[in-house]
């Protein structure tokens, strides 16, 4: 075992916790469709990878990075809006593994889409340089990206706890993912609250993808399959159908895969991910419905 | 060496503060077709619930001869024997008549031969001869009832709940479920019918149990439990009686005192 | 044979006629009328079925969609690579393989089977956790098995040599062996799903409650399903490896597992026929996507090459046939219930 100085083992922690905090974005995006419409959404990873390519786009064409950042947020809400609108609401009370086979095939779509209208090959572009540098905290140096991705995760979950709980929409979307019928029953519209899961869903995974290409500087047409395994991962472990339960297991996830990382021979380092899934699946053999996850009322 | 008896002792339980059963005793012998009745929202389903394991109870026990099977899982209470059905009835929708029932036989407990047989046995047994080869959802409602009853008593149990089986039926599909049920009775099957159609419940059951709002009112022969005011009172209405049926075929002799029982004011 | 419906036997033994004589009809008709390059194209779809024959025993009887399959082709292919290659090619390729690798030829049809053993061996270490999942809980844990399998397949370097991939492995198939593998792998999926726990399987997929009630164990019955698919999956690998003679890990990776579920959708989840019905399609439409790809020759001016065509082809068509025929286009029902229902209908038994 490494033995690390107390502020090398700080900055592990922030991190950790900022690995975590993407994760947990990531996870929340897909968790607020699933919570309303039981669906899990493949096609949730090339958000990412669309938002991206809104982020390199205008970077490449001379816009600040903060203009691509905004033009990417927007790109990954409208495509999330579009999905549903062409794929998904054909497919409303088909069985949940077509519908979830159907997400893939649209995931491979957009792939394949960006594909053929921008490039094949991976583009590079160049992120702000202050986000690599180091920040002095209480005597502590901390990056100043990890320490805005942990920053803009509380603001976002502050943001969707406000609009879940305060709002009229919020409500609505509280409801539906609660009862679906009864929701409808008493008049709250099924396609207006779905329309506004996935587009608050769009919303967040373009700023979970803002922070994912602030950390890499590239735009790949398959870069989007790791960030939707890392959303789908999490989930299960905190509990499907609840958003806590997201965000926990998003934080949970970021956590051990630092931890393995720092813990891990060397040699064992291409394995990391590997052994956080086997962690995982040794997690769901004691608890197969997550941490959070209520084990279902009606039991067999 | 005692009969078989199937027991709920002081069973409690509540759904976000709601009580949906309160201190409920109940007992089902081997040799009896016990009824349950109450209006809607008394708690029978959840009793069903908590006695096949679907449900935990907040409090009480269940016994099954003597052995406390308080929380085991629907799947292991059904392999000691205690099998039901349910208040919509569940069929496997991708298979038909038949081969839902081979599933039934093929899950119970005990040595598997002759599969083909003893499915045989039961179409003849159930009168479903003639739709053996039918896809389970493309026979009439009454006749997937039959099948589902049918399916239950695959597993030889030695008890069998019911969960209003006559819901949906018509008057000639009662009759011939009705029919079913005492046949499974007197091949050794203890049976607890939920059901609204007291027609049914009175001229099936030997005794009959009466839930109100989660609670116990009454329990007795039908006759007793018919005179008694306070279910009067709270479940039949005296001024909502239903008008006496038409004498069905093959109907008992109490048929005709039920009727004049009927005139009393 | 205990717990055994005739009539379910019967039914497995008439579709494995009929898609036996299909698939060799095929390969007879492409031997003799047929270019070269398209027997080997029937060849590799043969064996693309059984690969897909090998998840449909899971995903079809259990109704849970499996995204990890393709990792137990690859411990299939793998394993039986290693052991089939030559031995003085190996010690080339592969200096560090411990001992028995090293050094065992059992030759094709024992390696074979050796590798569908450690497969179905790593699933059951697996299933043990995930078929106590629910539904969706283990679909996405699947996601887990594909990943894993892919990372240690891309990194173990001593055995798999990586991302550079194996090679040197001796053609010991041809068509006809592929045909009669894949035929042993059909009859082998046919059997599962007749057999008692194949049945009570369909039972928990359609109505898991119900099941529970008649005293089925959901979680045994999954586990049965996914022991003996990864068994038939590994097997289907190692045939493939035999044929196909190199290959690496991404080979077996979320693209091709996203091909075969594609295959399984379109045909029909419930029965083997749709498997096969399935690969057809898919294989026809990637075919003709490949020629897109490559570029169209219009009237002697060619356009320009569009990568990723073939994959986008059968996405959309995965897509429109899913919305139009969200049970797949056999509806789950086999060959052999084609007849059946025929003579059913014909003498009066359904109203």
């Amino acid at each position: 075992m490494v033995s690390m100085a107390p502020a090398e083992l700080l900055q592990q922690l922030v991190n950790a916790l900022s690995l975590g905090s993407l994760y947990a974005m990531l996870a929340l995006g897909l968790a607020i469709v699933f919570g309303v419409m039981k669906l899990l959404n493949f096609a949730y990873g090339e958000l990412i990878t669309v938002c991206a390519y809104g982020v390199y786009v205008m970077v490449s064409s001379g816009q600040s990075f903060l203009v691509g950042a905004v033009v990417g947020v927007i790109a990954a809400t409208a495509v999330s809006v579009l999905t549903e609108r062409v794929a998904f609401r054909p497919l409303r009370g088909a069985p949940f593994i077509t519908v979830l086979f159907s997400s893939f095939a649209v995931a491979v779509i957009i792939q394949n889409l960006i594909r053929q209208l921008v490039s094949p090959r991976p583009r590079g572009f160049a992120t702000p340089g202050f986000l690599d540098d180091l920040v002095s905290i209480g005597g502590l140096n901390v990056g100043v990206l990890p320490l805005i991705t942990i920053a803009t995760a509380v603001t976002l979950m502050a943001g969707i706890v406000a609009l879940l709980q305060r709002t009229k929409v919020g409500l609505a979307m509280r409801a539906a993912a609660q009862d679906f019928e009864n929701a409808r029953l008493m008049g709250i519209s099924a396609n207006r609250v779905i329309l506004l899961a996935f587009a608050l869903s769009g919303f967040v995974a373009g700023i979970a993808g803002v922070l994912w290409v602030a950390r890499t500087g590239a735009a790949t047409p398959a870069m989007g399959f790791v960030p939707v395994l890392k959303a789908f991962v999490a989930t299960v472990i905190g509990g499907l159908g609840n958003l806590r339960g997201a965000v926990l297991g998003g934080m949970v996830l970021g956590v051990v895969e630092v931890t393995l990382v720092v813990f891990l021979p060397n040699g064992a380092a291409p394995f990391v991910d590997a052994f956080a899934l086997l962690a995982v699946v040794a997690v769901l053999y004691f608890r197969p419905q997550g941490l959070i996850g209520v084990a279902a009322e009606v039991r067999t | 060496m005692t009969a078989p008896t199937l027991v709920a002792a002081s069973v409690s339980r509540s759904f976000s503060g709601v009580r949906a059963l309160e201190g409920v005793d109940l007992r089902l012998d081997q040799a009896e077709i016990l009824g349950l009745i109450g209006p809607n929202g008394s708690g029978k389903s959840t009793l069903v619930n908590v006695i096949s394991g679907a449900l935990r109870p907040d409090a009480g026990r269940v016994l099954l001869n003597g052995e406390d099977v308080t929380g085991h899982s629907p799947r292991a209470v059904a392999r000691k024997g205690v099998a039901r059905t349910f208040q919509t009835v569940r069929l496997f929708p991708s298979m038909t008549v038949r081969e839902n029932l081979h599933v039934g036989v093929i899950s119970g407990n005990g040595e598997h031969r002759n599969v083909d047989g003893r499915v045989d046995e039961l179409l003849s047994f159930a009168d479903l001869r003639p739709w053996a080869h039918a896809p389970a959802m493309s026979i009439p409602y009454g006749l997937q009832r039959r099948v589902e009853v049918a399916r239950s008593l695959a597993t030889r149990p030695v008890f069998l709940m019911l969960d209003e089986p006559a819901a949906g039926l018509n008057e000639e599909e009662s009759d011939q479920l009705l029919e079913l049920i005492r046949r499974i009775h007197d091949g050794g099957v203890g049976v607890l019918v939920i059901d609204h159609d007291l027609r049914l419940i009175l001229r099936l059951c030997h005794r009959v149990h009466v839930l109100v709002q989660g609670r116990s009112l009454a329990e007795g022969t039908p006759a007793e439990v018919r005179s008694d005011p306070a279910v009067v009172e709270a479940y039949i209405g005296a001024h909502r009686n239903p008008p006496p049926p038409p004498a069905a075929p093959g109907a008992r002799s109490d048929q005709s005192k039920t009727d004049e029982e009927d005139q009393q004011p | 044979m205990s717990g055994w419906s005739r009539l379910d036997l019967l039914r497995g033994a008439v579709t494995w006629v009929i898609l036996g004589v299909l698939l060799g009809a095929l390969l007879v008709v492409l031997s003799v009328a047929g270019t070269t390059s398209m027997v080997r194209t029937a060849t590799n779809f043969l064996l693309l079925v059984g690969l897909v024959v090998g998840v449909q025993v899971f995903v079809g009887n259990s109704g849970i969609v499996s995204f990890g399959h393709v990792a137990f082709a690859g411990i299939g292919a793998y394993l039986t690579a290693i052991l089939t290659i030559p031995v003085d090619i190996r010690e080339t390729a592969l200096p560090d393989l411990p001992g028995l690798l090293a050094t065992a030829s059992p030759g094709p049809v024992v390696a074979i089977l050796i590798a569908a053993v450690a497969a179905a061996v790593v699933a059951l270490i697996l299933g043990g956790a995930l078929t106590r999942m629910d539904e969706a809980a283990m679909a996405m844990a699947t996601l887990a098995v594909l990943v894993m399998g892919h990372t240690v397949f891309a990194n173990w370097e001593t055995v798999t040599r990586g991302t550079i991939g194996l090679y040197g492995v001796p053609r010991s198939i041809g068509q006809i062996g592929a045909l009669a593998g894949v035929l042993c792998v059909i009859a082998s999926a046919l059997a599962f799903a007749a057999s008692p726990t194949g049945r009570k399987l369909r039972a928990v997929r359609d109505d898991p409650t119900a099941g529970a009630t008649l005293g089925i164990n959901t979680a045994r019955v999954r586990l049965g399903g996914w022991v003996v698919s990864a068994f038939l999956t590994g097997l289907a690998g190692g045939l493939w490896s035999q044929y196909n003679l190199a290959f690496g890990p991404d080979q077996f990776y979320y693209v091709d597992m996203f091909t075969l579920l594609s295959m399984l959708v379109i045909g029909g989840l419930g029965s083997v026929a749709g498997a096969v019905v399935g690969a057809a399609v898919v294989t026809l439409v990637s075919e003709l996507g490949r020629e897109l790809e490559a570029g169209l020759r219009l009237g002697g001016i060619a356009l320009r090459e569009l990568p990723g065509a073939g994959q986008l082809a059968i996405a959309v068509v995965t897509l429109a046939l899913l919305i139009l025929r969200p049970t797949g286009l056999t509806r789950g029902r086999e060959a052999a219930d084609w007849f059946a229902r025929r003579r059913i209908e014909r003498s009066g038994q359904v109203r």
